[in-house]
């Protein structure tokens, strides 16, 4: 990257070179990394779109490429400007959300702060590994986090996108820790209502 | 002895926050212990808890996975977005 701030231009054949090889790689690659940005962000387009900056970012960085693994840099090029849309998306969202929120949470807890009778989460009495590697629990639970308000699952996917934890993604999103954690517990709280009616109740 | 009752119990709702927050950030001794306390006694949210972290394991072991996914497109899109991909990356100027 540096280098390239330096020049105006490179030689005609090292850029070809570049191209090149990025053109296999797009080949080899591509489809792969739009079925993984598709499948977190549910939005063809933008999956497109993520998957063209990752490469044209790729481009300009790869003089820093160590060379050893292209599928792994790319795909954690690709998973930084999947989060990056994120906290984008989050903080565009973060003006209009709160006043409803107490609502959500009268419908779980009563009064005095204890489950209602019908929410009291009970026993699902399938073994965890059953559902770990069951395939259509795993797409019931991505349809539900889909049904999610848009900031909630934002800030879910940032939780399990991150590889720092809580504090740098309050920090990046400008938000309060109590703020964050409050919000990853509505979201679990609906998510967990909606895979019951959908899995269980079925 | 009814104080130190009254800042160990924590209601469910709390409870639940708490399951939650420990994902993201630490506890404290004391959100430790009221934690530890509630779901001894608390059957709902010792369930809301295991739960929560079916789900979470669930998640992040689909969202981090690199195997090849399932495509639901199909091949001729697929292709489409290949060659402008392409076309895009021949066209790109190195400044």
């Amino acid at each position: 990257m540096e280098q390239q701030k330096n020049s105006t231009f490179e030689p005609m054949d090292q850029s070809t070179d570049k191209r090149k090889l990025l053109n296999s790689w797009v080949s080899e690659y591509a489809s792969h990394m739009h079925a993984w940005a598709h499948k977190r962000t549910s939005d063809h387009l933008l999956a497109e779109d993520l998957v063209q900056d990752t490469f044209v970012a790729a481009l300009h960085a790869l003089d820093g490429f160590e060379g050893v693994n292209p599928k792994a840099w790319l795909f954690s090029i690709l998973k930084h400007k999947i989060m990056d849309h994120f906290r984008q998306k989050y903080k565009m969202q973060f003006v209009d959300a709160g006043d409803n929120q107490s609502d959500m949470l009268g419908l779980f807890f009563s009064k005095d702060q204890s489950w209602n009778e019908d929410r009291k989460p009970g026993n699902w009495s399938v073994g965890d590994e059953e559902l770990l590697d069951n395939e259509q629990f795993r797409q019931i639970l991505f349809y539900c986090m889909e049904q999610l308000p848009e900031q909630w699952s934002v800030a879910m996917k940032l939780k399990y996108l991150q590889e720092q934890k809580g504090p740098a993604i309050c920090e990046d999103l400008g938000i309060s820790q109590a703020n964050f954690w409050q919000i990853l517990h509505r979201a679990k709280l609906q998510l967990r209502a909606c895979i019951e009616q959908n899995w269980f109740a079925a | 002895m009814k104080k130190i009752m009254n800042t160990l119990m924590l209601s469910c709702h709390k409870a639940t926050e708490l399951i939650e927050k420990k994902t993201v950030f630490s506890l404290s001794p004391v959100e430790k212990a009221q934690l530890f306390m509630h779901t001894r006694v608390c059957d709902a949210c010792r369930n809301y808890q295991q739960q929560s972290e079916l789900l979470d394991k669930v998640i992040q072991k689909e969202l981090e996975s690199l195997e090849e996914e399932k495509l639901s497109i199909d091949q001729e899109s697929d292709n489409q977005r290949i060659n402008k991909l392409k076309e895009k990356l021949d066209t790109e100027k190195f400044s």
